[in-house]
């Protein structure tokens, strides 16, 4: 008697970029960096401290939860890593110990082991951990209040925060080459928007990262932020401004282009990205948050199977 | 990399992390710099951000205007406004009916003469004293005159510390109470803004360029 073994496949088209994950992990963990060495430039041992926390604690975490469940050693794909380095990118260098390790639990343990591991997980692990510890501390990310004592030669106000309260002209002391040089206060690795670009576009020819969900994030948010601002420049940012503050280059180039929680379809992918921008800054400009890119993307990642159903026909099937 | 090399990997990059992280975390001192380079006051009404260095540096404001119970004299750095202006205090005023200062047995009970207050005055002319504020005004000061503030305060204790009486010079809540924490904050950043004539001030529109954090 042989034991049969069923593999379970899902539907083509399949997308393979003819290299192990691993590789995969270590390049985007290469072209993370661009953006994350002038972040620990910018704010000190403090944010070396919360990187080097966040990637050792997420490795820690799932080799724990290896050894739990009993299944194989996973870590060496280099996923828990990638994950420890995503989460630290969004988060400010005064981030307590405690907060990071209980953040990288969130997101490998909850984020992704408890879906199955890799690939299984629905969203993307990094950003559900990073809004669980919002809603719990959300005094902590408070930027303003978090970087009081760094000493900074531009105006150390969270950008977005200036928008939302003081209106459109509160952000006119923000040159879109300052802000695209990272002369704002934020995340340790959201800021240097040139630095995240460089990494994206390095993904993006090396087709570790799909083009279309990026370019099509940025669409949604220009094309949505500009509305806003023609209908009431007084009031609304303009479109350059959300895109290059708060989260919107590491959304596009590192959060929303994760593998399993986005789609693989031309189609998808472009109604995808084009979402997860308009809704960002439709949270920004009329919800309750500061700033709408991870909610954004928790959304695109929850409605991620619905999209991904347009698809081609296969060939030969009737209707 | 064969599957082996990449474990090996993964665990020397969790353990290098893992040292670096510890060994940054304990060496980030954990107390804020004196004096402080912004403050956030958190506050039911909106939280306010102030930027303490800028209105120090850029605005050539000297530590006194602001931490006005400091003494220059001392090389310790001033204290919070809250030590002394908490949210249930109430100011007493030092001058009339309900005053601290009492004029008749200042002048009577002491053995004092009218004039080791009254400096200016002459028995001798007749008459009666002046107001102190008739000649040192509020908010008036220079090298020579004192203004009324300091006018007081310069007498009031000076001869309580001679005569070895209380209250003395850190003894304020005895001669008056400080203001309401709050009343105190927006007297004071309110009340210089509009000397200078910029901006947040009094108005309802204002509330919000200080409250919208
Ligand atoms: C120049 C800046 C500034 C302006 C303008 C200003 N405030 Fe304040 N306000 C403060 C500061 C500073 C505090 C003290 C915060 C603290 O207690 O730590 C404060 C405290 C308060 C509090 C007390 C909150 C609490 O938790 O006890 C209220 C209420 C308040 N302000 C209302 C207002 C209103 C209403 C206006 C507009 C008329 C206004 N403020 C304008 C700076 C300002
Ligand atoms: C424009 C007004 C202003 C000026 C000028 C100013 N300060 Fe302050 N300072 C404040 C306020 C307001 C606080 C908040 C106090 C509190 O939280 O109760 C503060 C807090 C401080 C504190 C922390 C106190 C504590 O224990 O919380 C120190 C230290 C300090 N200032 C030192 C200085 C020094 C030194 C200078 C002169 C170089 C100076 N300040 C100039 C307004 C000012
Ligand atoms: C050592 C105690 C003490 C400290 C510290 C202190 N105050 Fe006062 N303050 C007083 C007393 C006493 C008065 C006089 C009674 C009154 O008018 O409230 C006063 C008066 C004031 C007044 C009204 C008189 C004026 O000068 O315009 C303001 C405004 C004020 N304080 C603000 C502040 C602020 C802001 C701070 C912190 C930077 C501060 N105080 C720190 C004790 C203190
Ligand atoms: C301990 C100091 C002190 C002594 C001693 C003293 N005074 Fe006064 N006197 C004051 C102060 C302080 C005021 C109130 C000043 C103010 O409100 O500006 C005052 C106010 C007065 C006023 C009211 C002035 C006005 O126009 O309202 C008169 C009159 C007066 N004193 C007369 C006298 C006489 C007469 C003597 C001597 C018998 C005397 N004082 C002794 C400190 C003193
Ligand atoms: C007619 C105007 C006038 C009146 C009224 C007056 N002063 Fe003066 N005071 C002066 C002048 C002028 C000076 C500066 C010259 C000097 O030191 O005599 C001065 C100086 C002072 C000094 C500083 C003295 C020193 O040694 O540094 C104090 C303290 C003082 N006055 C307190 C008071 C008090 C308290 C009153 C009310 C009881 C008062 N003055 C009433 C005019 C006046
Ligand atoms: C020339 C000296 C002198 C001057 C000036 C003076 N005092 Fe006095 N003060 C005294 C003496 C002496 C006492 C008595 C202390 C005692 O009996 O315990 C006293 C006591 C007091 C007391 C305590 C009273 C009590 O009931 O315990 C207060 C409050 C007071 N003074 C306020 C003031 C104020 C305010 C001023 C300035 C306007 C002032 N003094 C100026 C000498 C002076
Ligand atoms: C011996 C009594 C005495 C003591 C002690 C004393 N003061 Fe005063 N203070 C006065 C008098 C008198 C005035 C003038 C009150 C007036 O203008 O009506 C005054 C005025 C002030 C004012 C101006 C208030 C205003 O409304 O403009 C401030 C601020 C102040 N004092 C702070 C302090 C602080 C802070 C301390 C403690 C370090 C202190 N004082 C200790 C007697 C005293
Ligand atoms: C001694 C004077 C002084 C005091 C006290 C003071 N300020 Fe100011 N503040 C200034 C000046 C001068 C400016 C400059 C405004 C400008 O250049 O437009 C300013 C500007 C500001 C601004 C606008 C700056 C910007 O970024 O646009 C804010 C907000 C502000 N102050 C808050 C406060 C608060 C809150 C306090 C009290 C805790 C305070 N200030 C106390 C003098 C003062």
């Amino acid at each position: 008697m042989h034991s049969t073994l069923k593999l379970t496949v899902s539907h083509a088209p399949f997308w393979h970029n003819g290299s192990s994950i691993s590789t995969k992990s270590r390049n985007i963990l290469l072209a993370s960096l661009v953006a994350v060495i002038p972040g620990c430039y910018q704010y000190g041992m403090a944010a070396v401290g919360v990187v080097t926390l966040s990637i050792a604690s997420a490795i820690l975490w799932e080799l724990l939860i290896n050894f739990i469940s009993r299944r194989p050693i996973s870590v060496g794909d280099g996923n828990a890593a990638l994950i420890g380095m995503m989460f630290a990118m969004m988060l400010p260098a005064t981030m307590p110990w405690w907060a990071v390790i209980t953040g990288t639990f969130f997101a490998v343990v909850i984020g992704k082991e408890i879906f199955g591991g890799i690939g299984a997980n629905p969203f993307n692990p990094a950003v559900l951990a990073m809004t669980i510890l919002m809603l719990s501390w959300a005094d902590l990310f408070d930027f303003n209040a978090a970087l009081l004592n760094y000493q900074f030669d531009f105006k150390a106000v969270y950008p977005l925060v200036l928008s939302k309260t003081f209106g459109a002209s509160a952000v006119d002391p923000f040159a879109l080459m300052d802000l695209l040089f990272g002369k704002q206060i934020g995340g340790i690795g959201s800021t240097f928007g040139i630095g995240l670009i460089a990494g994206g576009v390095y993904l993006i020819l090396r087709g570790f990262v799909r083009w279309e969900i990026s370019f099509s994030f940025l669409v949604g948010i220009f094309v949505s932020a500009l509305c806003f601002n023609i209908l009431n420049p007084e009031a609304y940012a303009g479109p350059g401004f959300h895109l290059l503050t708060g989260y919107t280059l590491i959304g596009a180039f590192f959060l929303a282009t994760e593998d399993s929680s986005s789609p693989v379809n031309f189609i998808p992918m472009l109604i995808y990205g084009l979402l997860g921008g308009a809704l960002t800054v439709l949270i920004r400009n009329i919800g309750t948050h500061i700033d709408g890119v991870l909610y954004a993307i928790l959304i695109i990642n929850l409605v991620n199977p619905i999209v991904d159903k347009i698809r081609p026909k296969a060939l030969g099937k009737g209707v | 990399m064969s599957s082996k090399n990449e474990l090996k990997f993964v665990y020397a990059l969790a353990i290098v992390c893992l040292v670096v992280g510890v060994f940054c975390y304990s060496s980030v001192p954990a107390k804020s710099p004196e004096p402080p380079v912004r403050l956030m006051f958190k506050t039911v009404g909106g939280n306010v951000l102030f930027d303490h260095q800028t209105h120090s540096d850029a605005y050539g404001k000297k530590c006194i205007d602001c931490h006005h119970a400091h003494d220059d004299s001392r090389s310790d750095v001033p204290g919070s406004c809250g030590s002394c202006h908490q949210s249930d205090s109430e100011s007493i005023p030092v001058f009339g009916d309900n005053g601290t200062f009492d004029h008749g047995m200042h002048s009577m009970d002491m053995g004092l003469s009218c004039n080791d207050c009254h400096h200016d005055y002459d028995e001798e002319d007749g008459g009666e004293p002046q107001l102190c504020s008739d000649c040192h005004e509020p908010g008036v000061e220079d090298d020579f005159m004192p203004g009324r503030t300091q006018a007081f305060h310069k007498q009031c204790i000076a001869c309580h510390e001679d005569s070895g009486v209380v209250p003395g010079k850190d003894d304020c809540a005895s001669c008056h109470s400080p203001r309401k924490r709050t009343e105190a904050f927006h007297d004071q950043c309110i009340g210089c803004h509009e000397d200078f004539g910029v901006r947040p001030g009094r108005t309802d529109a204002d509330c919000k360029k200080c409250h919208g954090f």
